[in-house]
């Protein structure tokens, strides 16, 4: 009984726990199953790859469709349906979310990972992550400070159901495009796009994570925000649940490397994948939440997060095919000029959608 | 409509990023070092030296290194953009012991084709690296430790460092 009424009286945490403990399991054994190496879960990378199988870029190591993101849609959805929290509703500049997915996209690629997958980087021992940390940190900061002077991107209204479902549409049907691989989607034979865990797994674990987390509503960037706001440690228990349980899986399976040389999809540009983290950071905060949580918030009905969603399958196009996206030698000079170009524009547009009294 | 203290602060940034933005693409316009995507091989040259390859490769396995190792620098000034020359160099270079070349061709053959570090591509060649790795990274070491300004060494621990990112895979 007493356990009982524990858990009912902590169950937003232990919620916000079970998903940081899953994600960080996750990670971990994705990588030791089957993904790139410190890729057990990456929203930019699977973009990327996602965007190749759809023959939207021209690099043939970089085509896979990822059951992970298909099982953070579904699973998210599920969930949503099951606790009537699904709700198709949008319209609050739905374009301008479109090219803020893309810059998500062009920040991540510029570090070489979003921001989970800059906690597993971190969790193996790449403290070439730690530049991308506090990138993301003041990005998320910047952001915040535009949100208080009245940052609005219009108001959001209810829309016909079957709007909701469109983008859970699209992954399922991806879901049926994996599993019978027509001759229209490209899959990889070689490079990180031929590296995937057993479907069943990724799928498996996308579905699970997608279900906790839209209940507990994890986004990276939103619980840094809410910390710098609130400084409330309960809002970022689920971030050190994650990185933690990484981290305790790496050193069980001997893949925990510390140091800042070698590391797996990294490069020593730490002013590079500061300004790109950055760019995540400012975009997350102003949409209201990182790749992730946008994949979620597609699942339970919102059409904004549809449409970053869509942004970030473009992003991962563009990325590849005009070479902005980092190697390991570091940025390319279009990545240099994308993440200043992005910056400035999302500062421009953060002041021109002030609402002012 | 009145600006406040922070639309000055942005309107700066905004002014700051984009001037960077547009001095990065002047300055690296055309700058862009050689990447697979880039360096596609000019498919008659390719043609031209795959009999020089052979005979390169042959003289390796004969034993013949020094006159592998020049038949190797002959195809990769002729062909830059050839990674299996490169490659072919870098592994003749580590058998002659001359470590700093052989990290360099290594690296050389790894930016230009990638498959050459992935253990499912028939090219794969990251047993070699991590053996001609594990021999001269010492050595590199030693020589940056009794002299931290030695340019080349530093050089080539960071192709060395080049190799091992590449080698431990990873999503980019």
């Amino acid at each position: 009984m007493a356990v009982i009424e524990f858990v009912k009286r902590h169950k937003e945490t232990l919620t916000a726990v079970a998903v940081g403990v899953a994600m960080g399991w996750a990670g971990a054994c994705l990588a030791c199953l089957g993904n790139p190496k410190n890729t057990g879960i990456c929203i930019s990378c699977f973009m990327e790859n996602l965007a190749g199988s759809l023959g939207l870029h021209n690099n043939i190591r970089m085509d896979y469709i990822r059951p992970e993101l298909i099982g953070f849609v579904l699973g998210g959805m599920a969930a949503a349906l099951i606790a009537k929290e699904f709700k198709a509703e949008g319209g609050s500049s739905p374009m301008l979310r479109f090219f803020a997915g893309i810059l998500l996209i062009v920040g991540c690629s510029i570090f070489l990972g979003c921001p989970i997958r800059m906690i597993l980087r971190l969790a193996n021992g790449d403290f070439t992550a730690i530049s991308a940390v506090i990138g993301l940190v003041v990005g998320v900061w910047i952001g915040f400070q535009f949100l208080k002077r009245g940052f609005y991107l219009g108001d959001i209204s209810s829309m016909p159901f079957l709007n909701g479902l469109a983008i859970p549409a699209i992954f399922a049907a991806l879901l049926l495009g994996l599993a019978f691989r027509p001759d229209f989607l490209h899959f990889s034979k070689v490079g990180p796009g031929a590296q995937e865990a057993h479907i069943k797994f990724s799928l498996g674990s996308g579905l699970i994570i997608g279900f906790l987390a839209q209940r507990s509503r994890f986004c990276i960037t939103g619980s840094i925000g809410n910390f710098l706001a609130s400084r409330d440690k309960k809002v970022i228990i689920s971030l050190v649940a994650f990185a933690l349980t990484a981290l305790a899986v790496n050193l069980y399976k001997g893949f925990f490397t510390p140091g800042f040389e070698g590391q797996p999809g990294s490069h020593l540009a730490y002013g590079w994948s500061f300004m790109g983290m950055m760019l995540v950071g400012i975009v997350s905060a102003m949409i209201g939440g990182c790749p992730f949580r946008q994949l979620i918030m597609a699942g339970q009905g919102s059409m904004d997060a549809g449409a970053a969603v869509l942004g970030m399958i473009a992003g991962g196009a563009v990325v590849q095919a005009w070479d902005i996206t980092s190697t390991n030698m570091g940025p390319t000079v279009y990545g240099e000029v994308a993440t200043l170009a992005g910056l400035s524009l999302v500062l421009a547009a953060g002041l021109f959608l002030r609402v002012r009294e | 409509m009145k600006l406040d203290r922070f639309d000055f602060i942005v309107i700066s940034a905004v002014a700051v990023l984009s001037a960077g933005a547009v001095f990065y693409g002047a300055a690296g316009y055309g700058t862009q070092t050689t990447t697979e995507a880039e360096a596609r091989q000019d498919p008659e040259i390719a043609a031209q030296m795959a009999p020089k390859i052979a005979e390169a490769k042959a003289l390796m396995n004969s034993g013949q290194m020094r006159q592998a190792a020049s038949a190797c620098k002959g195809i990769c000034l002729a062909d830059p953009a050839d990674a299996s020359a490169h490659a072919l160099y870098g592994q003749v270079c580590s058998r002659l012991q001359d470590y700093p070349d052989a990290v360099k061709e290594f690296r050389m053959c790894l930016s230009l084709d990638a498959d050459y570090a992935d253990s499912k591509s028939r090219r794969f060649i990251g047993k070699i690296i991590k053996a001609t790795i594990k021999e001269c990274k010492p050595q590199f070491m030693l020589a940056l430790s009794k002299n931290p300004n030695d340019k080349e060494a530093a050089s080539d621990m960071e192709n060395v460092h080049y190799l091992q990112r590449m080698l431990a895979g990873g999503c980019d």
